[in-house]
């Protein structure tokens, strides 16, 4: 019965969110066009500097040419129609072709979104499964020998640079386990910079996690349940842990949203073709088509990720879902 | 005299340098209530976290003896293992504010089934619903899937008693059980405990509340200051005159009553979604300068009353009048000038992080009243009439939970109310302090000839301080007569129910 009401209330929930997120894309897409516009030069400006060709025509022959480029990729238009021609490409999921190789978007971006993912949900469960090994061991004894070693154990992994870790992991890794430095994406190369990425993003998680632990720990129901003889696991895991973690949900989604969407560092460094790594050659190139594709797909990724964890967390803790209501 | 079932002899407990329990010598025995009596600070909950081993951490704890004899022969509880072991199966606790005691996302099957299994039972369906039976659920299956947070407070207060109990332990700590309770529940714990001790467990009780400990006491142990004061036997420690019965004396009645109505409710409804109606058409009225209780049962509505009064909730229908004047009429922003509340958690009531200056400026600044200076020299003045001098720039932190009472009293008088309202205002407080708050409460209207409301599952509060009293049942009003004609004129069943909870002058005193 109470389930049934929280499945009811899961859904009402889908349902908003899937209309705040329409308007929410709409509004960010038209940000996405004037913003990548703003900044100087365009792709032409790249393209005429980066093959030379300014140097073996005259000026005028130049001034052609660049017209005759802009021309083609849509440039020569005004702003506003030029984003309404976009727009109303996307609507029918077609993003348009790449400056640069002329190929769909969709296909460019296609594969390495679900490299992406791949190695951000690997890094998001390598994050959350020790941030909540880490929290459940110190906050036993908040203040003990342990609390401390993993107190500093969370500094450091929140001071060591990604880029530091990542090439001193991918040395090591080589020598020690014949991890295959290079190669095609592969179950096989995922988990190193799965490890990588998670390392650091687990401080933050395990810190609060730690904070919210302690704190239910010292709630009446916990002394109650240790009263009834429930052994320091027991507590720990069957009834102090899933109050405690609901709060972290929403930071948890932050989480998992950079993770997939951006994790530069990372997939530069294990040359893992991710669509971040993309995206930042496409930015510099002036790939317009790519980046406005690129910046879209993390706004989705960050809204999809945020409402699956408000859903998740009317699951987890109903007791949200009622605070809802008397607050309506 | 059989053996105790529980022995503990020069128990001790510190936190820093000085203890908080010092030599502390307590038998136990089987079949028999033991009370432990004192005001907050005494050391009662030590005690009693002390005899099931959980002292919270910088504690220490020593003891020449602490010894359980079960059936099984005698555990020294020396050793945190030894305790682990005892801890549910031998011994039991009842916690204070059952609601806060139980795992709010665990359901109430799956700890039923968890305290069963923990004591070694069988854990199966079958046990399951035999448990919540036996803990007074006529359907087992209604409240079996339902989260604990889901649970009423009575339920809550069913389960909780029914998880301790369950295992049958040889002794049964039960933790100021009564504070959140009303004259009914507090009744039917009373008859659980009486009963668990009729089964043959040594049942210890730790309570400020004097009514339940004299009618239910054979023991009674008074701490003072971590030392035992006083023990002997119920009717050696409880006698007449013993300081322990004050607060539970009826006051003189309060004055005149004039004939404007400060507040009038005709019909109020209220339900909130997923529940039955919580008030089902209440019509109170209450003139200027006159005291009107609202007595009732957990449940029937008192709260959710007082939230719609003072426009924290939006009534689903009905009228609701204040100074004449509905809430649409006025708004809100006008007429919470003229109704103040005294909440039922002062220390919860107030930010810790300010002052009590602060804390009683606060509707003062909230409506712009007068300059800055001059709104500090009122909240000072205030202060000094509740009893505060000098502590003006005290927190929450540093202030007693008496002393808190009088700042939120005082910070309800700060934007001259027509009508207070207060929430339980002495249910927190130990015994010792309901009388000097009391006073207080009645001084001030009688003073400020303002119109009071107050709710209380109490009658003996509502008799000290209301010219007449009403009591609330299933969400309307059952009974509404003049304070000092209810004993002899109420006719409703929870009227008379009430009062039988509530005897008057000796009675309660054997």
């Amino acid at each position: 019965m109470a389930d049934r009401r929280a499945w009811t209330r899961a859904a009402a929930v889908v349902a908003r969110g899937v209309a705040t997120a329409a308007g929410l894309l709409l509004v960010a897409s038209m940000l996405v066009f004037a913003l990548v516009r703003a900044a100087p030069g365009d792709a032409v400006d790249v393209e005429f500097g980066e093959s030379g060709a300014s140097a073996l025509l005259s000026p005028e022959e130049e001034a052609a040419a660049r017209a005759q480029r802009a021309r083609e990729l849509g440039l020569d238009r005004g702003v506003p129609e030029q984003y309404a021609r976009w727009l109303d490409r996307v609507v029918r999921l077609d993003l348009g072709t790449s400056f640069r190789t002329g190929r769909p978007v969709v296909d460019e971006l296609g594969d390495r979104v679900a490299a992406s993912a791949a190695l951000g949900g690997a890094g998001f469960l390598v994050a959350l499964g020790s941030a909540w090994l880490i929290a459940s061991l110190s906050a036993r004894r908040p203040g003990g020998p342990l609390d401390h070693a993993l107190r500093l154990l969370s500094l450091a992994a929140t001071a060591v640079p990604t880029f530091l870790l990542g090439s001193l992991g991918l040395r090591y890794a080589a020598d020690w386990f014949g991890y295959p430095v290079a190669g095609e994406a592969s179950w096989r190369r995922l988990w190193l910079p799965a490890v990588v990425l998670g390392v650091g993003a687990m401080p933050v998680v395990a810190r609060l996690l730690r904070a919210s632990l302690i704190s239910e720990y010292g709630r009446p129901y916990a002394l109650a349940a240790r009263a009834r003889g429930a052994s320091p696991a027991r507590l720990t895991f069957r009834h102090v842990m899933r109050p405690a973690f609901a709060p972290l949900l929403t930071l948890a989604g932050l989480t998992l949203s950079s993770l997939v969407a951006a994790s530069v560092i990372t997939e530069v460094i294990f040359s893992w073709p991710g669509v971040s790594e993309y995206a930042v050659s496409a930015i510099s190139a002036k790939d317009y088509p790519v980046v406005q594709a690129y910046l879209l797909l993390v706004v989705a990724v960050v809204v999809v990720v945020n409402r699956a964890m408000d859903v998740l967390q009317h699951l987890l803790d109903p007791r949200v879902a009622h605070a809802a209501d008397v607050a309506a | 005299m059989t053996a105790p079932v529980l022995s503990v002899s020069g128990l001790t407990v510190a936190y820093g340098p000085h203890p908080v329990l010092d030599g502390i010598d307590l038998d136990l025995v089987a079949g028999r209530v033991h009370v432990v009596l004192g005001a907050s600070g005494s050391g009662k909950t030590t005690l009693l976290r002390a005899l099931i081993g959980m002292v919270p951490a910088p504690g220490r704890v020593s003891a020449r003896r602490l010894l359980l004899r079960t059936a099984a022969g005698e555990v020294d509880l020396s050793t945190p293992d030894a305790w682990r072991r005892v801890r549910g199966r031998h011994i039991g606790l009842i916690a204070q504010d059952p609601a806060q005691a139980l795992t709010p996302l665990r359901r109430a099957a799956s700890l039923v089934r968890e305290a069963d299994r923990l004591a070694g039972g069988a854990a199966d369906r079958a046990r399951v619903e035999q448990l919540l039976r036996a803990a007074g659920f006529a359907d087992p299956g209604a409240v079996a899937s339902r989260y604990c947070f889901e649970l009423s407070g009575g339920m809550a207060q069913r389960l909780g008693v029914g998880l301790a109990v369950a295992p049958r332990p040889a002794v049964l700590l039960a933790d100021e059980p009564s504070t959140a309770l009303d004259g009914l529940a507090r009744a039917r714990l009373a008859a659980t405990l009486r009963q668990v001790a009729g089964d043959g467990a040594a049942v210890v009780l730790v309570t400020h509340d004097v009514a339940l400990a004299a009618g239910l006491a054979d023991d009674i142990t008074v701490l003072h200051d971590g030392r035992l004061a006083e023990a002997g036997a119920a009717a050696e420690v409880l006698g007449p005159g013993s300081k322990w019965m004050i607060g539970l004396r009826p006051a003189a009645p309060p004055p005149a009553v004039r004939s404007t109505r400060v507040l009038s409710t005709r019909g109020l409804r209220k339900r909130y979604r997923g529940t039955g109606p919580v008030l089902t058409g209440v019509d109170i009225d209450v003139a200027d300068g006159e005291v009107v209780g609202i007595a009732g049962r957990s449940g029937a509505g008192k709260t959710t009353l007082l939230r719609c009064l003072v426009g924290l909730e939006r009534p689903d229908g009905g009228e609701l009048r204040i100074a004449g004047r509905t809430p649409a009429e006025a708004g809100w922003r006008a007429l919470r000038r003229l109704v103040q509340v005294v909440p039922q958690d002062p220390r919860g009531s107030l930010n810790p992080w300010r002052t009590a200056r602060e804390l009683v400026a606060d509707p003062l600044d909230a409506h712009r009243i007068g300059t800055r200076a001059g709104r500090r020299a009122r909240a000072d003045d205030l202060l000094d009439r509740v009893g505060l001098a000098g502590l003006e720039h005290r927190r929450p932190g540093q202030l007693s939970t008496g002393q808190c009472q009088r700042v939120a009293i005082a910070r309800a008088l700060a934007l001259r109310p027509r009508l207070l309202v207060a929430d339980e205002p002495v249910t927190a407080l130990d015994a010792p302090l309901r009388q000097g708050v009391l006073d207080l409460l009645g001084d001030v209207v009688r003073e400020h000839g303002m119109a009071a409301l107050v709710i209380s599952h109490d009658l003996y509060v509502l008799e000290a301080l209301c010219h007449r009293i009403a009591v609330l049942d299933a969400g309307r009003i059952v009974e509404d007569l003049p304070a000092a004609a209810l004993r002899d004129d109420g006719t409703h069943p929870l009227t008379r129910a009430l009062i039988e909870c509530h005897p008057t002058g000796e009675t309660h005193v054997r």
